[in-house]
């Protein structure tokens, strides 16, 4: 498997902090348009994992490859140009905003009248109009405060903002562990809609049910080590749930 | 050779029995760095000049007082004062709970107290038993205020400005005045200011809107004449209506230069360092005392002194 | 959520036009402010027989433009979720700065500049000192409040400082002068002030920012935004505001004493608070501020004129203060249900 392959491809990785090992020679990769569960217990290094491929610390050893070609990722504005986005759970919007400038915010656009630069209101709004109905979110406008949203449709908006940004790449993390079953099913919905439209998904999780409707892989990290990836086809959701568990054993499930 | 060295000795020795040296410390709340007190000091250290000139005795008086205002500061300052053992000490009473143990110990250490600026407002017999006091008086300078006042006009209505209500200074100047004033038939009132101008200046408009027949103010301090000063030149009744003012600064010195106000009371503090020194020189020496306390306030400037006040006040008297 | 539930047919769902109401709430929060303002105005009307006279509205916007001015800085910091309590001291020492300069002889706009200088480096001091130590800004300016205090009583000894130019300066009239009878130009100030900082606030791509930074300052940080830039900037903004009323008071009275501004912290925060500022940050703007500095401004001389005992003003303001955050709160909630 050659880096054209994959949209990420991380190699060799390995982080220390001070005496803790937190991550040991791991490889991971995500394809495009794939959506990739990656799991594991507390203290995993899931992410540690993930802050590496978003800039916020470099690795101590390994490489990462972005869309085939060798990228360092020094910040997590490098990660962003390059595509990578990610939507933490209570780090998405911020709820006493509206939807339209949380859904632009860093990126508004402006309107110029003389020498001045102003936010163009009008695009921003007309602009959120259309996403949230094409999320098949019903709100009166685009100025409410994102605090009168669900907080699944607080995660499709933030899906939603990534997609429209031409994300590449879009780290989600935890974003089904505080809703209602019925939010759940929407929000997995539009992850697979956003799968569709060209994105690819790393979906970090506890729960194995939420992400296994979902997601293409799964990649197992335990004590820093990656302990299995595999293809939903080759494994069951108990199966995963079971090596997380009681820790990997030869036989069964093999790679 | 040895006979020059014994005279010399002798008569060294008998000089300084004929010569006596005495040692004062001024003991006060406030600190050296305020214009105010800087009067007080040279008023200290003139007398002990001028003692010290005059007589063949060497008198030498120190000044303490805290850089930022602290009774706590105060009674350190007292305590290392009382230590050295001096001739007299002369303190104010800022807070007499807190002053009361260190001044009734060097009382009993045979060490004489002047009281200036702020009294003991405890009867005779609670209070600290120092020699008198000297200093103003608040109350005092209310009343004489509102005499001065109605000497020149009786007013249809005055009104005294209290910038900092609760003062217990300013309580009791207000009340002189309105005592006297009310008891000629005037109308009388305090209204609280506060000290922020602005406020103070929309304050003021409010109540000659209510009561436009005012035509007498008297202010307790700074603080207060400057909201009056221009809020009567910014309506126009800057002469119609009477004003009598509180302390020196520059503001009300202009003012009485100007005609707006008729006068300001002042406690010459100069008084509060220069007659301790004199007196606690006289009582180590003779044994004399004053049958009362003295009073260096109110005192009054007006047109007829301020050019010659500010003349001093430049030279460090006033 | 009350959505599905009134889908389900479960609760009544309220008239359409209610809804707008309340959608329109939600996005203007002054308008509790703007609500007790009216009703403040119509008390007074009635009550007190010079209170609608031009001399008296002139002599609240007086008051009021002054407050307004530190309040107006003070609020734009509070919205990215951080306090200035040294406004007070900023504005004394600012004032002190234009005195001496001008007693100095200098040039009286070289003299404003300079306080204006002072103030802004005092902001940033603060601001570096609360982001680079990470201290809450409570403290800090709690700090800071006392130290310029001090500085300020050390310098002047206690005693104010005074300046008797022949003529009224034109730099004293621009900054502080009379027109239309008992109108000031400190007014003009205050609202160019409450409106640039309005437009920037909730026009531009900065005001986004600052909202983004009170509201949630890691959210706003992953998005991009740079947090500690924009709170060094607000707390010079707020400095220097806070300078520039000194000054202009000063340009009227021509004399200041180290006591100026003592206290003006806590009711500059009170008027952003009643505007429907929150103290927590992230949400207010300057048009509550403005109604909130003229409801402090009515109240203080309503009371007067009403003949209220002079020593209620605080109680009243103090009063007025919490009513305006449980209604300000309550209406809040009850608009996201």
């Amino acid at each position: 498997m050659n880096n054209q392959d994959s949209l990420v491809r991380m190699v060799n990785i390995s982080k220390n902090f001070g005496t803790v090992q937190a991550l040991k020679n791991v490889d991971f990769d995500v394809g495009y348009q794939e959506v990739m569960g990656l799991v594991g217990d507390n203290g995993a290094g899931k992410s540690t994992l993930i802050k590496i491929l978003t800039g916020v610390f470099p690795p101590d050893t390994g490489e990462i490859y972005f869309e085939g070609k060798k990228v360092e990722i020094r910040s997590p504005k490098e990660a962003r140009d390059l595509g990578i986005e990610t939507v933490y759970q209570d780090l998405a919007l911020i709820p006493l905003m509206s939807i339209s400038r949380n859904f632009f915010l860093g990126r508004e656009p402006v309107v110029r009248i003389g020498p001045f630069r102003f936010m163009d209101k009008r695009k921003m709004d007309a602009t959120v109009r259309q996403v949230l109905s094409e999320i098949g979110i019903n709100v009166r406008s685009p100025e409410e405060p994102v605090a009168i949203l669900s907080g699944g449709e607080r995660q499709s908006v933030a899906i939603g903002r990534a997609l429209h940004f031409g994300a590449k790449l879009l780290i989600l993390d935890e974003p089904t562990s505080a809703l209602s079953v019925r939010e759940t099913h929407k929000v997995l919905d539009f992850i697979l809609e956003a799968k569709n439209r060209g994105l690819s998904i790393i979906f970090i999780t506890h729960n194995i049910y939420h992400v296994y409707s979902v997601a293409d892989r799964f990649t197992i990290l335990e004590h820093g080590r990656k302990v299995a990836t595999f293809k939903k086809t080759e494994v069951s959701a108990e199966d995963i749930i079971e090596i997380i568990r009681s820790g990997y054993k030869e036989g069964k499930c093999q790679r | 050779m040895k006979k020059v060295l014994f005279l010399a000795l002798l008569v060294s020795l008998v000089g300084s029995g004929l010569a006596a040296e005495y040692t004062f410390y001024v003991v006060s709340h406030g600190g050296p760095g305020d214009p105010f007190w800087g009067v007080v000091m040279k008023g200290m250290q003139d007398a002990a000049d001028l003692l010290s000139k005059g007589t063949g005795d060497t008198i030498k008086a120190t000044y303490l007082g805290p850089a930022v205002y602290s009774v706590a500061e105060l009674v350190n300052m007292l305590n290392s004062a009382i230590a050295a053992r001096p001739h007299g000490i002369v303190c104010t009473i800022t807070d007499p709970t807190a002053l009361d143990e260190p001044l009734r110990r060097a009382i009993g250490l045979g060490i004489p107290v002047i009281a200036i600026n702020v009294p003991d407002p405890r009867p005779a017999g609670e209070r600290i038993p120092y020699l008198f006091y000297v200093g103003g008086d608040e109350y005092l300078s209310g009343i004489k205020a509102a005499e001065k006042m109605l000497a020149v006009k009786k007013p249809t209505r005055a009104v005294v400005f209290i910038h900092e209500v609760g003062h217990v200074g300013l309580e009791l100047r207000a009340k002189g005045f309105i005592e006297v004033m009310s008891a000629a038939g005037v109308p009388a009132e305090k209204l609280a200011i506060g000290i922020d101008p602005t406020l103070a200046v929309d304050i003021i408009r409010g109540y000659f809107a209510k009561y436009p027949d005012t035509d007498a103010i008297f202010t307790l301090g700074p603080l207060g004449t400057l909201p009056t000063v221009t809020f009567l030149k910014e309506q126009g009744l800057a002469g119609k209506v009477m004003l009598g003012c509180f302390d020196l600064d520059e503001v009300t010195l202009k003012a009485i230069e100007d005609g707006i106000a008729l006068f300001t009371v002042t406690q010459q503090q100069y008084l509060q360092g220069y007659l301790p020194i004199i007196w606690l020189y006289l009582y180590n020496k003779y044994g004399f005392l004053p049958a009362n306390d003295i009073l260096t306030g109110p005192g009054f400037v007006d047109s007829s002194n301020v050019a010659q006040v500010e003349q001093l006040i430049k030279q460090g008297y006033w | 959520m009350t959505e599905e539930r009134r889908a389900a047919g479960r609760v009544k769902s309220p008239p359409r036009f209610l809804h707008e109401i309340v959608a329109w709430l939600r996005q203007h929060p002054e308008f509790g402010a703007f609500a007790g303002l009216l009703l403040v105005f119509t008390g007074f009307s009635l009550t007190a027989t010079r209170f609608l006279t031009g001399d008296s509205l002139a002599g609240i916007l007086t008051v009021a433009a002054e407050l307004g001015i530190v309040s107006a800085g003070i609020t734009f910091l509070m919205i990215s979720g951080e306090f200035d309590l040294s406004v007070g001291s900023v504005l004394g020492v600012a004032a002190m700065i234009f005195a001496l300069a001008a007693r100095a002889g200098w040039p009286l706009f070289l003299g404003w500049i300079l306080a204006l200088f002072a103030s802004a480096s005092i902001g940033f001091l603060n601001g570096l000192i609360t982001v680079r130590a990470g201290i809450p800004s409570f403290i800090t300016t709690l700090g800071t409040m006392m130290f310029w205090r001090g500085i300020l009583l050390a310098v002047t000894g206690g005693f104010p400082v005074s300046y008797f130019p022949a003529i009224t300066p034109t730099m004293f009239l621009i900054l502080n002068g009379r027109f239309a009878g008992q109108f000031r130009a400190s007014a003009l100030w205050f609202l160019g002030i409450i409106l640039l900082l309005n437009i920037i606030l909730v026009r531009t791509r900065y005001g986004n920012a600052v909202y983004a930074t009170g509201g949630n300052r890691d959210a706003a940080r992953v998005l991009g935004v740079a947090t500690d830039q924009v709170k060094i900037i607000n707390f010079v903004i707020s400095a220097l505001l806070a300078g520039l009323a000194g000054c202009i008071q000063f340009a009227r009275f021509l004399s200041v004493d180290p006591m100026r501004g003592l206290g003006l912290e806590l009711e500059a925060i009170a008027a952003a608070v009643i505007g429907g500022t929150l103290l927590t940050g992230g949400a207010g703007n300057l048009i509550g501020t403005l109604f909130g500095v003229l409801l402090v401004g009515m109240v203080r001389s309503g009371l007067v004129q009403a003949g209220a005992p002079a020593y209620w003003y605080q109680a009243f303001v103090g009063v007025i203060v919490v009513v305006a955050v449980v209604v300000n709160t309550s209406l809040r909630r009850w608009a996201l249900k």
